[in-house]
């Protein structure tokens, strides 16, 4: 029994060792995935990390306030005296948490529509949710977000839901055209013609064909998302204070340009960060994924 | 060697089939008014060229899609209806095998889940007994249990095609459309599957009907050969007599054009007809017989008549003109 | 085995040519000293099945081998006496002038937003003579005319995509004549072609090449089209030769139990039914075996075989064969 059950993962593994020998062999992306694991680990482990975790809460000590990068404060203090760096680390658990979040409303949300209107194509149900989706992505992303924020409270958790909002329609359209060109694959037309149920069709034949990209868009979107993140807490409508956000930090720190000029740049810097690992990441997966089929 | 016994009661009927398609450029008529029939473990060839719509029968009789007129019955049963429509034994009883091996099975299933697909469905068959019947069909085609874990990927082509074929034998059905099994296939690998096919064939009593463009092949294979130009049929018979009196000048035509082997087999052609012209757009078919632009013995009538099928001798029949009435049977004699 | 020295005849010599190919998974040794040769006015086929590397060869001799991934690990090819694997200019315009190829796929090879016209015209301008537009005009014409191209004013206004498979075909060959090359490379011209279409295609080609005098490689899988139009043929496995000679004593006794084999798997008119084909498969290009590539699936195997890759035994005038079981058999033997 055991020994069959290594027979069955075989093929498996084999074929992940292959793909992680392509992934691998592009430094950048090498580099991509080493930030990102490097980000995680410093957002889960950011309450044991940061020198002074405290600071990401209330706390004021004007004291030393706008102090300079040291040894002490890596990246100096601000306008409250709160230490940057352990605020960043925090303000870095925000980010990742709302970029999940998002993906975890949208993704699911938005496959499953272009799911349902490619596999029937040429439907009333096809045009409906189609136009649907125009609907949604007629207006700008930044925009749609910040409206349905400013319906509701300001905060975390509606920041979150504002730019599912608006990013849902870009996975229906995505797999609205993966599935539809599986749809013509032999494979897919065999399993119809012998009279296979409509939902092994959908999730055994053709989804496992139409992961990959959405798997690589959603890393790529990651960056993407906690810009617009960043965005709307520096117009003040994401994470409120005293809550640590990224953008919040940047937007509280151009007031003190050019003299206090770390409270602002090292929050900016590490967004540019963030982002460039996702990306390189996501590029990598690509890659990988793109030349896989021979 | 294939016999020639005379077919039983017919498993498949075609009775004036038709269909068309819409494209941008006009009505495209695929298939024109096809008869024919196939009887109970039976192998039927079905040979063409680009634009003939052979390719377009077989797709009818799986149920891609319905026809636009004529008869289809299966076992005397009306079959004329898009799959999703026949029922599950229909659909169990009748299988397919499609031309290219490496798009016809998923890339992200092991051999032993797309094995599994029909096995499931159509025998309703579970764990343990499931397992052994995926086992026993790979086995069927000649290929050792050591496939099924595999991804279809790491396969050749000619194995891939033996896994479709197992595939297509894995709910027990009674007949199986093979649509140009083997023309992507090289030589050497083309003759293992054939084996193969004819083999299964025996052993179990099925009947294909086999599409093919390869009338070397057809000749080797089948008890009977059909030849279809522009969606129509134009000659069909047993393969022995098809190949030993072909009639119509395209069969003629396409027999002349063969590329073979050796002087002996040269002497098996027919040398009167030469290939010249190309087949016409098939939106904008020729009235009357749709050779006639490429027949060299094309009448008056031909351009505006479409030929009445005849029976020359039992079980061969035409549809020319040169033997549309009886005094012109005499002169049948070509090849 | 020919002689690199050869007579002034000889327009293509390759001389144990071995091309390799680079992978995730290590090296493919492909091609394993190929000796090929081609003479002026000569056409030759090249016989074998999926990947058995002639079109590595193909592209090898035409210049248009990716490399890397690809790798000439040794071997010398000469075309028209000048050393085709020189990089210098000289033999780079000498190439693009004298060699040209018509590849299975007519679609892939021409441009789907050019006209037929602005294709034809780019090749002429690319030649070295100097044409006026009228007279390049009439080249073309004349170019469609000797491919019995129906309607070719029509023709040469149309883009590819209005164009049947065999018109296509019919344009690349023509391109090929407006180049005036003196040896044409043919992978697989008529394979995504039908059998009528076919055999116009073959015969075309074959008018062409004897009148013009211009030599022509015919690579196919199909062993009745290279019966009756070439001269002389090689037999390819796994990267070897293993027959080679005058196509009509191969065909009539074909010697290496591979050929045999290949002959006895195709179909017949005659209705003898179907061959078993040939036991195994081709092997890994990553481990060949280390003596005769075919010795696995060969029904003659002997120890020799595994262990020394078999040398060119003479058979006839013109018919050499690399097995060792023909070691014993000369011309006066059979």
């Amino acid at each position: 029994m055991r020994h069959k059950r290594d027979n069955r993962s075989r093929p498996r593994w084999e074929k992940f060792k292959r793909q992680w020998h392509k992934f691998a062999s592009n430094r950048l992306s090498l580099l991509g995935m080493g930030v990102v694991v490097l980000l995680i680990v410093l957002a889960i482990f950011a309450g044991k990390i940061a020198p002074y975790p405290d600071h990401a809460g209330l706390y004021l000590d004007f004291q030393n306030a706008n102090q300079p990068p040291s040894w002490k404060h890596f990246a100096g203090t601000d306008g409250c005296g709160r230490d940057i760096f352990s605020r960043m680390l925090f303000g870095l658990r925000v980010s990742l948490e709302i970029g999940l979040l998002v993906l975890a409303i949208s993704v699911p949300i938005g496959v499953l529509l272009g799911l349902v209107a490619g596999y029937r194509r040429n439907t009333w149900l096809d045009t409906a949710i189609m136009r649907f989706t125009d609907l949604f992505m007629a207006v700008p992303p930044l925009v749609l977000a910040l409206v349905v924020v400013a319906m509701f409270t300001p905060g975390f958790f509606f920041a979150a839901i504002g730019i599912a909002v608006a990013w849902w329609p870009w996975y229906t359209r995505l797999t609205y055209s993966l599935v539809t060109s599986l749809s013509n694959e032999m494979y897919v037309r065999y399993t119809e013609l012998t009279g296979a149920p409509l939902r092994h069709i959908i999730l055994k034949e053709i989804l496992p064909n139409a992961v990959s990209p959405i798997f690589t868009k959603m890393s790529l979107d990651m960056g993407m998302i906690i810009i617009i993140a960043s965005s709307m807490s520096f117009v003040g409508l994401g994470v409120q204070p005293p809550a640590p956000s990224l953008g919040s930090m940047v937007s509280d720190g151009i007031k003190y340009l050019p003299e206090f000029w770390w409270i602002s740049v090292f929050p900016a810097l590490f967004i540019v960060l963030i982002v460039l690992g996702f990306n390189l990441l996501g590029d990598g997966l690509r890659d990988v994924f793109a030349i896989e089929e021979i | 060697m294939i016999s020639t016994s005379a077919p039983s009661k017919p498993i498949l009927e075609v009775r004036d089939l038709r269909k068309e398609f819409q494209t941008n450029q006009g009505r495209l008529v695929a298939v024109a008014g096809v008869d024919f029939q196939i009887g109970e473990s039976e192998i039927y060839g079905l040979v063409g060229e680009s634009g003939s719509g052979k390719s377009t029968v077989g797709s009818v009789i799986v149920g891609m899609y319905p026809s636009n007129g004529g008869t289809v019955l299966f076992r005397g049963q009306d079959i004329d209806r898009p799959a999703a429509k026949r029922s599950r034994d229909l659909k169990r009883q009748i299988q397919m095998v499609f031309q290219d091996p490496g798009g016809s099975l998923n890339p992200r299933q092991t051999i032993r889940q797309i094995l599994s697909l029909p096995l499931r469905l159509h025998c309703g068959l579970t764990g343990q007994a499931l397992e052994a019947a995926t086992a026993d069909t790979i086995e069927k085609v000649g290929l050792s249990v050591s496939y099924l874990d595999k991804y279809p990927q790491v396969i050749g082509g000619g194995e891939k095609q033996l896994i479709c074929i197992a595939r297509a034998l894995a709910p027990d059905p009674s007949f199986i459309v093979l649509d140009e099994p083997t023309s992507a296939l090289d030589v050497s690998i083309q003759a293992k599957i054939s084996n193969k096919l004819l083999e299964l064939q025996e052993d179990l009593g099925l009947s294909y009907l086999f599409i093919t463009h390869n009338l070397a092949l057809v000749r080797n294979l089948t008890h009977r050969t059909a030849i279809m130009y522009l969606g129509q049929l134009c000659e069909t018979a047993t393969t022995e007599e098809f190949f030993a009196h072909p009639l119509h000048p395209y069969t003629q035509m396409l027999l002349a054009s063969i590329p073979v082997m050796s002087e002996e087999e040269e002497a098996y052609k027919p040398t009167e007809v030469k290939s010249v012209g190309e087949i016409p757009n098939p939106i904008h078919r020729p009235s009357g017989c749709g050779f006639h632009t490429r027949c060299p013995f094309c009448m008056d009538r031909c351009r505006t008549v479409s030929p009445p099928v005849t029976e020359i001798s039992p079980g061969h029949q035409v549809s020319c003109h040169l033997y549309g009435d009886s005094t012109r049977k005499e002169e049948a004699k070509c090849g | 085995m020919r002689d690199l020295e050869k007579t002034q005849d000889t327009l293509l010599t390759v001389h144990d040519l071995s091309v390799s190919y680079r992978v995730y998974e290590g090296i493919l040794a492909v091609l394993q000293n190929v000796d090929f040769a081609v003479d002026g006015g000569q056409r030759v086929g090249l016989v074998g099945e999926a990947g058995c590397g002639k079109t590595t060869l193909l592209k090898t001799v035409a210049r248009i081998l990716a490399i890397p991934p690809a790798k000439i690990e040794e071997g010398k090819i000469r075309f028209k006496g000048r050393d085709l694997l020189d990089q210098s200019k000289v033999v780079h315009r000498l190439v693009r002038r004298d060699i040209s190829m018509v590849l299975q796929d007519p679609t892939a090879s021409l441009n789907p937003t050019l006209t037929i016209r602005s294709f034809m015209s780019d090749v002429l301008k690319a030649t070295p003579q100097r044409r006026s537009r009228k007279e390049r005009q009439q080249q073309m014409l004349k170019a469609l005319e000797q491919v019995s191209m129906p309607s070719p004013e029509r023709v040469l206004d149309s883009y590819p995509v209005q164009l049947s498979g065999g018109m296509r075909q019919r344009v690349c060959i023509a391109i090929s004549l407006l180049k005036d090359a003196d040896l044409i490379l043919a992978d697989e011209p008529t394979t995504s072609l039908d059998v009528t279409i076919e055999k116009q295609i073959l015969e075309l080609l074959n008018t062409l090449t004897v009148e013009n005098r211009k030599s022509m490689v015919l690579v196919s899988h199909a062993l009745g089209a290279v019966r009756t139009m070439t001269d002389r043929t090689y037999v390819m496995y796994a990267g070897n030769i293993t027959e080679e000679g005058r196509t009509a004593d191969i065909f009539r006794a074909p010697s290496h139990p591979y050929t045999v084999g290949l002959f006895e798997a195709t179909p017949k008119l005659s209705g003898e039914g179907v061959s078993d084909g040939i036991a195994g498969e081709l092997p890994s290009y990553l481990d060949p075996p280390a003596g005769c590539r075919f010795a696995p699936r060969c029904p003659e195997r002997m120890p020799i075989c595994d262990e020394q890759r078999p040398g060119a035994i003479r058979i006839d005038e013109d018919h050499t064969v690399y097995c060792w079981a023909r070691a014993n058999e000369t011309k006066g033997d059979q």
